[in-house]
């Protein structure tokens, strides 16, 4: 089973951003998706989920249901999960009643807000716990005043509310000190342990000194230029991007 | 101070002669409150029966009730305000005047039924140092208006919940004026459904040394119209003044949310912060907002005001879409939420107020007020 | 040679002037000079007629005139207006011919003419930074210069009466059409009043390089000026554009009391054309000015006005745009200053009709010894107007206890989809940062020079460079008076 994207092209207007994409993510496999910034990696993550602003073509597949034509909401209820490079702002809103309602919505298929799951809570206080944050975050509006290292840590805690079977994670090492670093790379490892899909999106690769890759793709251009092993991210390190620039 | 009666021969003459309003609201719009609604029940003859509303309250105010009424006015509103006002005391029939000691206090209005204007006006006097939480309800099933005033003599510190339940199928407007002498502090939230035509106009005094948070709500759904005025008026030293409002305009709605910031000349070394926004649900949604600011003295501390306009971003759609909830989810989410984060300033009265804010949300989206979604421009 | 109140940079020492306490000090007393014809009497059809007759001019116009004297007798004053008693327009001169024979060198002037224009410096900006160049002196145009810049390219550039005489199929076209003549009682009172101004007229797929300039003085007390300013720019070909930097500047004598400035500006900005409109507002503190600016903006057009209000007793002026087209754009920038018992009323409107249009404003206001500064604003998107956009920020300064700040803005969002937001603060100059510039031995008025220039920075950022080294100069020079007080 897997998360398989099939010839798949992105544009906004007359600007085409990403140039026939296939790749296939299979479940309980990490791969490492690096390239230089504006090379179309973040779009690739958002046409995925299915941000309407693009205009695409190709095919997306989980676990062999196509995908592509779905709304945003309804590919996240089959099991894909992002996390966000720069996650929006949401004033008013508290990171506790965000993870009530993802949390309610995956069990039962409706959202009641006014019910409040006290487990929830005490679910979210541990995971919080378990990424380095403190238990105060959940009375904090969502995004609001984060810093960087807290954004990635809280989109990490959203998504296993989530329990998405494949996971995106965008730039999830960006802003964070070593320690955090690792923290995400052990959670990584456990999620991959528990069969799931990792699609990790990086720029500088700091996350592969905890993460094992089994793949690594390089994107250039809005097109994948090379597929390999751990092998290419010394490549790229030792090198940079510009051997694949013609 | 004068007597009930004088006030009512004056507005009775005043009121034909009156505007409703002098100075246009814009160049555009001559006045976001549409009189026109007011002045057909001008005049109208007609009974009027109280009922005791549901609950438990301390002060029940009004004909069904157990407090005594006033015959001398010394309040804050001048009969020759405009229009409205001198009809309000035309119309008033009874007075209430409530002096109120440290403690809690449930104050509930007589429910008016009638097809005539019904006025409706309350004092509230807080003694000197008192501490105490208040919380006004009124719910009224007839057009007309009600003056609240609330005058907190020197250091005292209330926090005050009022919650107003118009008939939606009348005109009303409501008079609501605070007085902060020196020193005093208070804590405030006024929320309002919709009528025909709401207008609540809310005018907030403070002199040297208060202090004052409060915080305005009101939903306008189907094509009922709220006019939320909340002014403030720094007259001394050292005062600060946090005002914020929001509204939230579905179906066809207009929401109108605006105020004035005065600081003048003796309010030196003065604080003033006056936040307004509007979130446009339905498709036929509007929104109007003045964010108004006037500063006769160079010697202020800080002086800041913004406004906003807007339905939620797509960005922030796909965002909550990405964690499994449809835009009507999201959006109702972001609604219910903002709605309660308002009330953060408040303590004793907090949980009535929520109730109220949640029970109102609640019929919207049960009546299924708000069809229309879809994102805004970013 | 001093070049100051006009927007185009002169490498002069500032210095020289810096004893001066602005425009109208550095023109000196009003000179008395001999006056052709003058006008004063009751507005009426007789008055009006008499006008029209003296400018020889067709009968559309003077129809146009009568029907505007009607509106002005049937509107009511405008309440908003504070700080103003009632103007008697009838107690002014409305019409005033200084005799002196107009034409295109500055040599042909007498004297006195000359040595106003040459202290403004400009004949030597017109020689070396302009493609064009007309001033009007009380109620005419005196000189006009059309250089080779304007006439290789088949732009129209005259002045706005001479407009009607030669091109009065277009001037039918578009005058009155932007700003309507019944709009309010001041405009319908400019219609019937209107003498000299420029007009210009852009053919499609044209860019003029170098800016124009119009220039305005009031010689005399007790005098009223209604010129009027016509832009058009014809829609241009798809992919195509045109570009106009236009740039007016004011200024007075001083004067022993008020004279009345009633101005009118009309753009017509035509599809994918982008008109660049720079006032320099620096009046002597004898003028009333009420400056009404209005454009309509088609199909990805840009509309920018930049006003810098400095001078005049009281200043009103909200430069319009209407986005009627789609995509069109406008942006707003203004610098306010009111030193002294002066009454600045200034801001901006933007209107959105259209969809995907887009809106910008930017205020900053300076009060200073007792002034009074206002923003005034309104942004209203229509129905339709569908994922438009505005933004507008207003930051008021207050540089002393007596002087006073107002910031009123309105926004009227009649389609959901649009998202609107404004921000406003007002700041002063605090005591703490006063005593630390003193400490390095910089006078307050020289310190107060430099908080404003701080505080303006970042709009100066987003204006041509002509335009920030007046501005900035300007600045210089209404402080520089409070030097001596620290």
């Amino acid at each position: 089973m897997a998360l398989e994207v099939l010839n798949l092209s992105v544009s906004i207007g007359e600007k085409e951003i990403l140039k026939d994409v296939t790749f296939r993510l299979e479940r309980g496999e990490t791969t490492i998706l690096m390239g230089p910034n504006g090379g179309g990696k973040t779009t690739l993550s958002f046409a995925i989920m299915g941000h309407p602003k693009y205009n695409v073509s190709g095919k997306i597949l989980l676990d062999g249901e196509d995908i592509s034509k779905l709304p945003t909401h309804e590919r996240a209820l089959k099991g894909l999960g992002l996390a966000f490079q720069n996650p929006v702002e949401i004033p008013g809103l508290r990171f506790s009643s965000l993870l009530n309602a993802i949390s309610i919505k995956k069990r039962t298929g409706e959202l009641d807000m006014s019910k409040i799951d006290p487990k929830v809570i005490v679910w979210a206080g541990r995971k919080l716990g378990e990424v380095g944050l403190d238990r105060s975050f959940l009375e904090r509006e969502v995004n609001i005043g984060f810093s960087g290292g807290e954004k990635k840590r809280s989109e990490i805690v959203q998504l296993m509310a989530m329990d998405p079977k494949y996971l995106i994670l965008d730039e999830p090492d960006s802003g964070l000190d070593v320690d955090g670093i690792k923290i995400i790379g052990n959670i990584v490892n456990g999620l991959k342990a528990n069969g799931k899909g990792i699609l990790i999106i990086t720029h500088h690769a700091e996350i592969t000194k905890f993460v094992k890759p089994d793949k690594v793709m390089i994107m250039l251009n809005g097109s994948i230029v090379e597929e390999g092993g751990a092998e290419l991210i010394e490549k790229v390190e030792s090198r940079g991007y510009k051997g694949y620039e013609r | 101070m004068s007597s009930l009666d004088a006030l009512k021969e004056e507005g009775a003459s005043l009121y034909r002669k009156l505007k409703w309003q002098e100075i246009s609201d814009s160049p555009m719009v001559k006045s976001y409150t549409d009189w026109s609604m007011y002045e057909k029940y001008l005049g109208l003859g007609g009974d009027v029966r109280y009922e005791k509303p549901e609950g438990n309250y301390d002060f029940l105010v009004g004909d069904c009730g157990n407090v005594e009424p006033s015959y001398d006015y010394n309040g804050y509103i001048k009969v020759n305000e405009g229009k409205l006002a001198a009809y309000h005391f035309y119309e008033l029939e009874r007075l209430y005047k409530l002096k109120v000691s440290s403690g809690r206090h449930k104050i509930a209005f007589c429910v008016p039924k009638s097809k005539k204007w019904v006025s409706n006006h309350l004092i509230l006097e807080l003694e000197k140092g008192s501490k105490a939480s208040i919380v006004v309800h009124e719910q009224r099933r007839s057009p007309g208006s009600t003056a609240i005033e609330v005058l907190l003599d020197e250091g005292a510190d209330l926090e005050l919940s009022i919650i107003l339940e118009p008939d939606e199928s009348f005109p009303s407007a409501y008079i609501i004026r605070k007085v902060i002498y020196n020193e005093g502090s208070a804590n405030s939230f006024t929320f309002s459904t919709s009528s025909y035509m709401n207008r609540i106009e809310e005018r907030n005094l403070l002199f040297k040394g208060s202090r004052l948070r409060h915080r305005s709500l009101v939903y306008s759904y189907r094509n009922l119209k709220v006019d939320n005025i909340m002014d403030t008026i720094q007259i001394g030293e050292g005062s600060e003044a946090y005002v914020a409002g929001l509204g939230m305009a579905f179906d066809s709605s207009l929401s109108s949310i605006r105020g004035t910031a005065v600081i003048s000349e003796e309010a030196r070394k003065s604080v003033s912060d006056l936040g307004i926004e509007a979130l446009l649900i339905g498709d036929g949604a509007r929104a109007y907002t003045m964010p108004m600011m006037k500063i006769d003295t160079g010697d202020v501390t800080a002086a800041n005001h913004r406004a906003s306009q807007q339905r939620l971003s797509r960005n922030l759609l796909f965002y909550l879409g990405s964690r499994g909830l449809t835009e009507e989810e999201s959006t109702s989410l972001v609604l219910y939420e903002k709605s309660i984060s308002i009330l953060n300033h408040l303590s004793e009265t907090k949980s009535f107020s929520e109730d109220k804010v949640k029970g109102v949300l609640k019929k919207i989206y049960l009546e299924g007020i708000s069809r229309n979604y879809g994102p805004g421009g970013i | 040679m001093k070049r100051l109140g006009s927007p185009i940079e002169l490498e002069k020492e500032l210095k020289e002037v810096m004893g001066e306490k602005g425009v109208d000090e550095l023109l000196g007393k009003a000179k008395e000079y001999k006056k052709e014809i003058e006008i004063r009497g009751k507005i009426g059809r007789d008055l009006i007629e008499e006008i029209s007759k003296l400018k020889k001019e067709p009968k559309w116009m003077l129809n146009l005139r009568l029907r505007a004297l009607e509106l002005f007798e049937k509107l009511p004053m405008p309440n908003w207006v504070e700080g103003i008693e009632s103007i008697d327009v009838e107690e002014f001169y409305q019409y005033v011919r200084p005799e002196a024979q107009p034409g295109e060198e500055w040599n042909q002037l007498p004297d006195w003419f000359k040595e106003y224009y040459t202290k403004l410096g400009l004949p030597e900006a017109e020689a070396y930074a302009l493609s064009g160049i007309t001033t009007v002196f009380d109620s005419e145009n005196l000189v006009t210069k059309v250089k080779e810049e304007l006439k290789s390219k088949k732009v129209i550039f005259t002045s706005m009466d001479e407009a009607v005489q030669r091109y009065p199929e277009i001037v039918k076209q578009y005058f009155s059409r932007v700003f309507p003549i019944g709009d309010y009682k001041l405009a319908a009172l400019h219609y019937a009043l209107w003498s000299g101004g420029a007009f210009v007229y852009i053919p499609r797929n044209t860019s003029v390089i170098n800016p124009v300039e119009a220039y305005f003085i009031i010689g005399s007390e007790l005098e009223g000026q209604f010129e009027h300013t016509l832009i058009v720019a014809e829609d241009n070909a798809k992919g195509e554009t045109s570009y106009l930097h236009f740039i007016e500047g004011c200024a007075a004598p001083v004067l022993k009391r008020f004279s009345f400035h009633n101005g009118m500006v009309e753009i017509y900005a035509g599809r994918n054309s982008q008109i660049y409109f720079t006032t320099l507002q620096n009046w002597g503190k004898s003028i009333i000015n009420f400056n009404n600016k209005r454009a309509i903006a088609n199909e990805n057009a840009h509309v920018e006005w930049v006003e810098g209000s400095i001078g005049s007793k009281v200043t009103y002026t909200y430069p319009a745009t209407i986005l009627k087209g789609r995509g069109s754009t406008t942006r707003n920038i203004s610098v306010g200053i009111s030193n002294g018992p002066y009454i600045k009323d200034v801001g901006a409107k933007a209107i959105h009709v259209a969809p995907d249009t887009k809106s910008i404003i930017i205020s900053k206001s300076i009060s200073s010894g007792g002034g009074l500064a206002t923003y005034r604003g309104l942004v209203k998107i229509l129905k339709g107007a569908k994922g438009s956009f505005s933004h507008v920020s207003c930051d008021s300064l207050i540089l002393d206890e007596k002087s006073r700040a107002y910031t009123l803005p309105r926004n009227e969002v009649d389609e959901p989809t649009a998202t609107v937001s404004h921000e406003a603060s007002v700041d002063k100059l605090s005591e703490d940062q006063l005593f630390y510039m003193s400490s390095r031995g910089i006078k307050e008025g020289e310190a107060k020079a430099l908080i404003v220039n701080g505080f303006i920075r970042e709009v100066l950022k987003k204006l041509p460079l002509e335009t920030v080294s007046i501005l900035t100069k300007v600045i210089n020079l209404e402080f520089s008076e409070l030097g001596g007080v620290g």
